[in-house]
């Protein structure tokens, strides 16, 4: 208490300038009364400074006979400014196969977005965005391609809190979603790749529809269900995909989120597989240094 | 890279000691979208951190003879607590909060919640 005290004492002539002039939009998925949680798979609309460390998935692979993948992932996001950010992502990959075991990295990637609309009233969030997988940075072993590919990408976020007092029980639900073309610099097949996650927020039904009194552990969770997609655009493979109910928990400074991931078909993969992540809000960790924007 | 990811996720976790967060409603009294009987002196509204009073605001709309609602105080010894009496009268009907606070490491928030008043 006497550190937040002091911090609060510290902090006031920037607090009042803050309280004058920041918008709540700003930053952690925040838009009106609406929080977007950061999605395990799908990118969620928001820039913010955040950190997920580490991603952990299994799964069995669409081939014949299939591998048993495991990648451990990270991504930093860093705000430049408090609509533009940059983010810095890799994978680490172990393939099972009947063959035998390879590692190695996926392409490292870099994502750069700017929120271009906030409608807080509407609880509404748009960014644009261009995502940069890096040809040949990773192992040609586990997959990773030798040609760069950029995907200019819309992400999208909409929360429902604007329907009438009649569909109160629909407030807390929220879609969330991303739709990328990807455009490899080479002379490969072009794809569409989609994604949404449908929501519906617990903290938001306790904080701004009904608290139903629930333990507190149980009001910070968003059962969710996402789907991500990938539609090649340029011969008639099938598309590939998964869907992935799960849940995810939101602390103060921290999200953890579990999901299982079911293949859409057999070229997507074979069984359930999971996905795992610990995801950390630097703009609440480092508010005063890493977790602020640049400019 | 294991010994790396739990390092960096041991740092994280440790570092929040110092740090605050966004102030989200934990709780208010009366419930968010609850029925009371009879209306309060006053409204309570716990949040997830501590708040700055001073630069925090909460306004109270109500059925016409709403008396309205007084200036956002502290409570003592409660830091993530603030108070804002609602004068009488206060008949029943539906009465709609919102607030908009300064969390202590200066995140602004806000939001909305109904509760009700009357049989």
């Amino acid at each position: 208490m006497h550190i937040k005290l002091a911090a609060a004492l510290g902090a006031l002539p920037i607090a009042a300038a803050t309280f004058c002039a920041a918008s709540p939009a700003a930053a952690h998925g925040i838009v009106g009364n609406r929080f977007f949680p950061a999605t395990l798979i799908t990118d969620d609309p928001a820039v913010a400074d955040e950190l997920s460390l580490p991603t952990v998935d299994t799964f069995k692979t669409g081939d014949t006979p299939p591998a048993t993948e495991t990648d451990i992932s990270g991504e930093w996001s860093k705000r430049i400014t408090s609509r533009f950010g940059v983010s810095f992502d890799g994978a680490w990959t172990d393939l099972k196969t009947p063959g035998g075991d390879v590692s190695g990295f996926q392409n490292f990637g870099t994502t750069f977005k700017y929120l271009a609309v906030t409608d807080a009233p509407h609880e509404l969030m748009v960014s644009v965005g261009l995502e940069a997988e890096w040809g040949g940075t990773g192992a040609g072993r586990v997959g990773a391609d030798r040609t760069t590919t950029l995907t200019p990408t819309v992400y999208f976020g909409k929360g429902a809190g604007d329907l009438p007092d009649s569909l109160a029980w629909a407030k807390p639900f929220a879609l969330t979603g991303v739709i990328g073309y990807a455009i490899p610099l080479a002379h490969e097949p072009r794809s569409l790749e989609t994604g949404f996650a449908l929501e519906y927020s617990l903290p938001y039904l306790s904080s701004h529809v009904r608290d139903l009194g629930l333990p507190a552990v149980v009001n910070q969770m968003t059962p969710l269900v996402e789907v991500q997609l990938e539609t090649p655009l340029q011969d008639r493979a099938p598309s590939t995909g998964t869907i992935d109910p799960g849940v995810i928990w939101s602390g103060h400074h921290v999200q953890l989120g579990a999901e299982a991931l079911i293949p859409i078909n057999g070229a997507s993969g074979h069984g359930v597989g999971a996905i795992f992540q610990v995801h950390f809000f630097l703009d609440d960790i480092f508010p005063h240094s890493l977790g602020k924007p640049i400019w | 890279m294991r010994t790396l990811t739990l390092s960096l996720c041991a740092a994280l976790a440790l570092a929040p000691a110092a740090a605050g967060a966004h102030a989200f409603l934990k709780q208010s009294d009366p419930r968010v979208g609850a029925t009371v009987a009879k209306a309060p002196a006053s409204l309570r509204l716990t949040f997830t951190e501590g708040v700055v009073a001073a630069f925090c605001r909460v306004s109270v709309t109500g059925p016409a003879g709403f008396g309205g609602a007084g200036a956002v105080r502290p409570v003592a010894g409660a830091p993530a607590t603030l108070s804002v009496d609602l004068h009488g009268p206060t008949p029943p009907g539906s009465y709609a909060v919102h607030w908009r606070v300064l969390s202590v490491d200066t995140h602004v928030t806000e939001g909305d919640f109904r509760f009700r008043v009357g049989p």
